[in-house]
């Protein structure tokens, strides 16, 4: 069916949501968000593919860190790591793993609810290769990584053309 | 006697866990524990989130606990402008308990290191209102 609407088709291959507690001092893990992590989890699943097969990728960067606590839950980074990937400029469009090539929240703006949207039009763009300058060349697979209050909600949508 | 009296900005004044404000008046910073699964919450809770069991016990933090990590808020939330710096900090105490407080401003900020010894007491603000802090343990 979608084929008769677009001749370039978007196919959602892997989806994950998870929550963790309101408190934030109670957390067991205070150098990442669970909910994100189990989010990956589910997701990654779903899809059949590892980190390493994603070819684009946009994350909840709410705040500087955010974004590097995001490479680590997703798998990008080993725990504790992420901030290398961004020295070795690997989230760049032509790195390794491209991540928030359009700016992310901090660049382009978080109106919360809205931000979801934009950052799924940007990984469809990106699969269409309709993403000019911004665009990584061949991606076939790339994914959303959002979160919501302040990690109580974790949602990971992975998408392939 | 609620919430409505806790904190620069009280948030709620209405909550089942309201005895700990009873407690706090009366010199004691209090946790709650739920007996069947044997897991402590604090701020405290009523019901508890891991096994659903509404039964859960309050108890004293006592002892010390020691600074896992700290922040210098200077630009705070609405409400809290006047109050600005301070230090909000998290402290782990018996039994992995892990509580959120600010750091007592007779602290020295160039004293405070990650692995220090804390206590968590009452506060009882020029104000009136009520909380707790951390002091030097």
């Amino acid at each position: 069916m979608a084929k008769g609407i677009t001749e370039k088709p978007i196919w959602i291959i892997g989806l994950g949501a998870a929550t963790d507690t309101m408190t934030m001092a109670g957390r067991k893990l205070l150098t990442g968000l669970q909910c994100a992590q189990e989010a990956a989890k589910q997701a990654y699943r779903m899809a059949g593919v590892k980190p390493q097969d994603i070819d684009v990728a946009e994350v909840h960067d709410c705040f500087t860190v955010s974004e590097i606590l995001a490479y680590e839950d997703l798998g990008f980074a080993k725990p504790g790591e992420g901030v290398g990937l961004i020295e070795d400029k690997e989230t760049y469009v032509d790195g390794k793993i491209p991540v928030n090539v359009d700016g992310g929240l901090l660049s382009k703006g978080h109106p919360i609810g809205a931000t979801g949207g934009s950052q799924i039009r940007t990984i469809v763009r990106q699969l269409r290769g309709q993403a000019t300058e911004a665009q990584v060349k061949g991606a076939e697979i790339g994914l959303v990584h959002n979160i919501g209050g302040i990690g109580q909600y974790g949602n990971v949508t992975i998408l392939r053309r | 006697m609620g919430f409505e009296n806790f904190g620069t900005v009280s948030f709620t004044t209405e909550a089942k866990a309201a005895d700990f404000i009873t407690y706090l008046e009366q010199g004691k910073v209090m946790a709650t524990r739920c007996p069947r699964c044997g897991v402590s919450y604090f701020p405290p809770k009523a019901d508890c989130p891991s096994c659903l069991s509404g039964e859960v016990e309050w108890f004293e933090v006592k002892g010390k606990g020691k600074l896992a990590t700290y922040t210098i808020v200077n630009y705070g939330p609405s409400g809290f402008e006047d109050d600005t710096p301070y230090i909000l900090a998290l402290g782990e105490f018996e039994g992995g308990l892990q509580i959120m407080a600010r750091l007592s401003k007779d602290i020295a900020p160039s004293d405070i290191k990650t692995g220090m010894s804390l206590v968590v007491v009452p506060l009882k603000r020029p104000d009136g209102r009520i909380s707790y802090e951390f002091k030097k343990g």
